[in-house]
């Protein structure tokens, strides 16, 4: 008996319950769809899909998983560890997204400098948050994106796109599939109140 | 390894062990309890995958032991049943393992 180990794993059955909603892996799908779309077809119009993504997990958490899952709340450490990925995320997003605008309004930083740095940058910070958040289907689209960004920078536009466009799909369909199991699996509970009712004998 | 006359001798008496935690489900319950800071009713439930009838048993008696805190309040127009495990509930989830530990491994 390893009560540390043990207690981990609790931790983490806890803490990934809340990625069978699916809509972790709908923004990566939004991301990836906006930048292949993006680079396709040269409009800047399709960072607002890039942007979708983040706006359908934040409400899809707040009006459709917690009435169905319920309420949370972490300890100190896992509040930590959120906190640090919170920052990286948004840093990284932002940094990408002036990258993708900049490239479309043709400001190009210079390829040899910039291409390397990316391609490392994004696939490395994307696998370092999949181990952090215990989020285990992140270390495939990680590389996804990895091989994406490496084929943008390093052989075509039109293949990057195409590839981001490819994986994108990929995981919307995963997200679509996890989607409607969780409805399913987890109906809205209407009582939260346990304790107003009779209940049944336990043996 | 010691023989089975001295792991007798040390085994800790079957009725010092804790009742209300000696049951899967409320163990199960404490546990969860124990690596949050505090969870809804639901989502307890959807952890442990036990009906909400045969939980709030469980809770009850928890409760009553002294070994988890029940808060209920109004969110969002719903009512919500917030869990947290007590200080005596740590304590005496730490000492049944404690207590356990010598019968289930050879100590």
């Amino acid at each position: 008996m390893n009560n540390q180990s043990d207690l981990e794993k609790t931790e983490r059955k806890t803490f990934t319950l809340a990625y069978r909603d699916g809509l972790w892996d709908l923004a990566f799908a939004c991301m990836m769809i906006g930048h292949g779309l993006g680079l396709l077809t040269d409009q800047s119009l399709f960072a607002l899909v890039i942007l979708l993504g983040p706006l359908l997990m934040i409400l899809g958490k707040r009006y459709i998983t917690t009435p169905r899952l319920g309420y949370v709340r972490f300890s100190t450490d896992r509040k930590r560890k959120l906190r640090t990925i919170r920052a990286i995320t948004i840093i990284v997003s932002v940094l990408v997204l002036a990258l993708f605008i900049s490239v479309l309004t043709g400001h190009r930083p210079s390829r040899a400098l910039i291409a390397p740095l990316l391609t490392a940058g994004i696939t490395a910070t994307l696998l370092l948050v999949a181990w952090y958040i215990d989020f285990k289907r992140l270390y495939l689209y990680a590389l996804l994106i990895g091989c994406a960004v490496g084929l943008n920078e390093f052989v075509s536009l039109q293949l990057g796109g195409t590839m981001y466009l490819a994986s994108g799909i990929m995981t919307l369909s995963v997200a679509i599939i996890l989607f409607i199991r969780f409805l399913r699996r987890y109906p809205v509970q209407d009582i939260n109140d346990p304790f107003q009712e009779n209940h049944h004998a336990v043996s | 390894m010691q023989s089975p006359e001295d792991r007798k001798a040390n085994l800790p008496a079957i009725d010092d062990i804790d009742r209300i935690i000696h049951s899967p489900a409320r163990l199960i319950v404490l546990s969860y309890l124990e690596v949050v800071e505090e969870m809804d009713f639901i989502y307890l439930m959807n952890l442990t995958e036990l009906t909400w009838g045969n939980l709030s048993v469980h809770l009850r008696k928890l409760e009553e032991a002294g070994y988890i805190k029940i808060e209920k309040s109004i969110v969002q127009r719903k009512s919500r049943t917030t869990l947290q495990i007590t200080k005596e509930g740590r304590t005496a989830l730490q000492q049944y393992r404690e207590q356990l530990r010598p019968i289930v491994l050879d100590e």
